[in-house]
């Protein structure tokens, strides 16, 4: 197969890591060990932007198809633009000539948007909680699937900078119940981290993992690396997992059987997130019972309310050929995600949600967690602004029941998070100086404005309450009342968001993993490639391993210090 | 067959006090996968709650009642229902219209709160031992976490023997374990809306008349 001096490669177990390494640190990816029957490449020239003109398909630099109106390429059309500035010049005149009737407006505009947007989230999730004992796919589905008649399922991995857990994912994903002859998983590299690319060879992966390294270009962004990947994907159905995930062992067959079940129009099956490292500090509590309200509850409302859903980073499940026909991810959205589950919808496809979750690491440093919440939050916002560039097209193709349940929760979210601050000052003026809003706004506002705070909070709280309630984390339960205080880290989070969807759009704010003591990274030793047959032992090995640890909560490095030396620990303890 | 060792038939000797919990709980974890939640069935608690609540208001509408005391026994009937079926049915959703009704009864007077937290303590205490709440726990850990290589060798072991009504191990029971953490939880489920509905008719009232 023929190289290309900027395309992406794929390398399967075997491949001279000297010389790939040497291609890498040269920049020059593919220029050398052509034909060699271990490398494809596929793709175009990743350099180019993806500039096409308006409803055109322009090529994104990975083979994936976008129309540009589709696409947060261009952050602002003119007409969002014009309607800002009128908006902006409109309230500033208002203002210097009717300034109380001004702030009367502005303010009841505030208490309607977080009233809209908590009202929204609250009846989603009420109607996800009447579900809470109902399994999509049951044990007995799965134990009657037969081997033989499973399709192939390709597992996409992107990986940046993260050699340290690499070994870890290999054994996290190696727990999974599937036949390794239907499997097919791509580890995606950016060309620039030739010390994970050494950590993965290292780690000297079977033979159904493939490396595939993705050229340097702009935006270096997730869904660009998966978009890479979806082109060399065989399987019938494809997942994304992150590094540090834990999926339930089931999960793929589950998604099968939900798959079978939903009818053509299905497209993805979103699995429930959930944290291993819940107790690892305040931060981390909030935002695990922040997760299970959103997962447990809010998706499966969506679910039941046929709402569009917009999917979580990982564990999403697709059909390959309806994924493809949908153009695969925005590269240039930071939540491509988000606005794919909102796409699928747009094109009346549906999204739908499982009974099996993935354990992932939750954030445990403010700032960390900051980034990766600005970047979320930015994401729906370039969401929202791609899918309302013709709202009337929107409301045609998906229906108004759906496009007010877009508008209240994609839109809604960051709209309240925006505001909130503002009616937490009025709490505090009002506190301080009792009378002082009075003076400009009508007191029914004012009245009105404490009551929306009070609920708003005490709806959150008592969602967060429930969730945990529902996962057994009784623990956390208490933790639920810290709900306000944590939900003011997203209104900083939403700001700096905004102030980046400004300035650095399509910058992505990579969160760091393998901060949690439950995540110790593990020490890369490179080395050549093994035998065949001892890294089929490793795997094996490394699936019981991470039953165990699942099951015991014991820290993957006190298990064992990395995949090669795995295999060995377990049969010493056979 | 019969003669295949199993992990989990008995404790070895000499085992220490750590080894010999982590047994006890391999055994308990292996005796509820079979377990299954109770099953409460919420449409006809609609349907009857809802056939009481029309009953009511009817009635006090007829004997030209204030909407104060119209209301009251129509929350009273939501919370008392909604509480027993979280408590007894061991369903979380449930503790929703309970929190609501209460927060309802708090609107119509505040004087109510004190009684109510009081009730919310009774329920919570009773959800500590209540066995609908052991079930549905044991139930969801068995979907939660996968066994060990022990437990999936005793399933197996027990599937040989033919055995697969019950806990492998004789003796095994799902049993009504004390949870302290859970009453707790269950009292901020119950006592929150109420609390926060007497805090905000506080505040709002405080800050207007100051």
């Amino acid at each position: 197969m023929p190289a290309s001096d900027r395309g992406a490669v794929a390398l399967r177990r075997g491949e001279n890591q000297a010389q790939v390494a040497g291609l890498l640190l040269e920049g020059v990816p593919g220029g050398r060990g052509q034909g060699d029957g271990h490398r494809e490449v596929v793709g175009h020239g990743g350099g180019q932007a993806h500039r096409g003109g308006q409803g055109t398909p322009a090529d994104d630099g990975t083979g994936s198809q976008h129309r540009a109106d589709e696409s947060a390429s261009t952050v602002f059309v003119w007409q969002q633009i014009a309607l800002a500035a009128v908006l902006a010049a409109g309230t500033l005149i208002c203002a210097v000539l009717w300034f109380s009737t001004t702030m009367l407006v502005l303010v009841a505009a505030i208490n309607v948007a977080v009233a809209l947007a908590v009202g929204a989230k609250a009846l989603i999730s009420t109607v996800g909680t009447a579900w809470e004992t109902v399994e999509q796919v049951t044990d007995a589905e799965v134990a009657a699937l037969v081997d033989t008649e499973l399709p192939v399922y390709t597992i996409l991995v992107p990986v940046y900078k993260e050699a340290g857990i690499v070994g870890l994912l290999m054994r996290n994903l190696a727990d999974l119940d599937y036949p390794r002859e239907k499997l097919e998983i791509l580890l995606l590299l950016e060309e620039d981290d030739p010390e994970t690319l050494a950590a993965a060879l290292a780690a000297a992966p079977p033979d159904f993992v493939r490396i595939v390294v993705v050229p340097h270009s702009m935006p270096k962004t997730k869904p660009r690396a998966c978009n890479v990947g979806l082109a060399f994907a065989h399987g019938e159905y494809v997942v994304i997992y992150d590094a540090e995930d834990r999926p339930d062992a089931d999960q793929l067959k589950k998604s099968l059987i939900a798959f079978r079940k939903g009818g053509d129009d299905l497209v993805c099956v979103q699995a429930a997130l959930n944290y291993f490292n819940a107790k690892e500090n305040l931060l981390t509590r909030m935002f695990t019972l922040e997760y299970s309200s959103w997962f447990d509850y809010t998706l499966a409302g969506l679910d039941k309310l046929r709402l569009p859903i917009p999917l979580g980073g990982t564990s999403n499940h697709f059909r390959t050929d309806m994924l493809r026909d949908l153009g695969g991810w925005d590269p240039y959205n930071v939540t491509e995600d988000a606005d794919l589950g909102i796409r699928a919808s747009a094109q009346g496809h549906r999204v739908a949600v499982v009974n099996s979750t993935t354990y992932e690491e939750a954030n445990m440093a403010v700032g960390n967690w900051i980034r990766q919440r600005s970047r979320w939050i930015k994401g729906y916002m370039q969401t929202v602004l791609v899918h309302t560039r013709h709202p009337w097209r929107l409301l045609g193709a998906v229906g108004p029941r759906q496009a007010a349940g877009f508008a209240l929760l994609i839109g809604g979210t960051p709209l309240m998070f925006l505001a909130s601050p503002w009616l937490y000052a009025m709490f505090v003026v009002q506190l301080i100086w009792p009378g002082l809003l009075t003076g400009t706004l009508p007191s029914w506002l004012v009245t009105v404005s404490m009551g929306n705070l009070l609920l708003g909070n005490g709806v959150i709280i008592y969602l967060s309450l429930l969730a945990g309630f529902k996962r057994r984390s009784y623990a956390l339960v208490p933790f639920a009342l810290f709900s306000p205080i944590y939900w003011l880290l997203h209104s900083i989070a939403a700001y700096k968001g905004a102030w980046q969807l400004v300035t650095k759009p399509f910058y992505w704010e990579k969160t760091n993993h393998g901060l949690s003591s439950h995540v110790q990274p593990e020490p890369v030793e490179v080395r050549g490639a093994v035998p065949a047959e001892d890294s089929a032992t490793t795997w094996s090995a490394g699936r019981r391993h991470a039953a165990a640890e699942r099951q015991d909560g014991v820290r993957p490095s006190a298990i064992a210090g990395g995949l090669s030396r795995l295999g060995l620990s377990s049969e010493e303890q056979a | 067959m019969n003669d295949v060792a199993n992990p989990l038939a008995a404790l070895r000797s000499g085992a220490s006090s750590a080894e010999a919990e982590s047994f006890a709980e391999a055994r308990v974890a292996l005796a509820v996968r079979g377990a299954t939640p109770p099953h409460v069935p919420m449409r006809r608690v609609l349907l009857t709650c809802s056939g009481l609540l029309v009953t009511e208001v009817a009635v006090m509408l007829a004997t030209d009642q204030s909407l104060h005391d119209t209301l009251l026994p129509g929350y009273l009937i939501l919370m008392v229902a909604f509480a027993l079926v979280f408590c007894l049915g061991a369903v979380t959703v449930a503790g929703f219209p309970a929190g609501a009704a209460a927060a309802g009864l708090v609107a119509l007077e505040v004087g109510n709160l004190l009684p109510l937290l009081a009730g919310a303590a009774l329920l919570a205490l009773v959800c500590g031992v209540a066995p609908g709440w052991a079930r549905v726990e044991a139930w969801q850990a068995a979907h939660t976490k996968p066994l060990t290589s022990e437990q999936e060798a005793a399933v197996a072991q027990r599937g040989l023997n033919g055995d697969a009504r019950r806990g492998w191990a004789p003796g095994v029971r799902l049993r009504n374990y004390w949870r302290a953490d859970r009453v707790l939880a269950a009292f901020l489920v119950l006592a929150f809306p109420p609390s926060i509905m007497a805090f905000a008719l506080w505040f709002v009232g405080w800050t207007a008349t100051r």
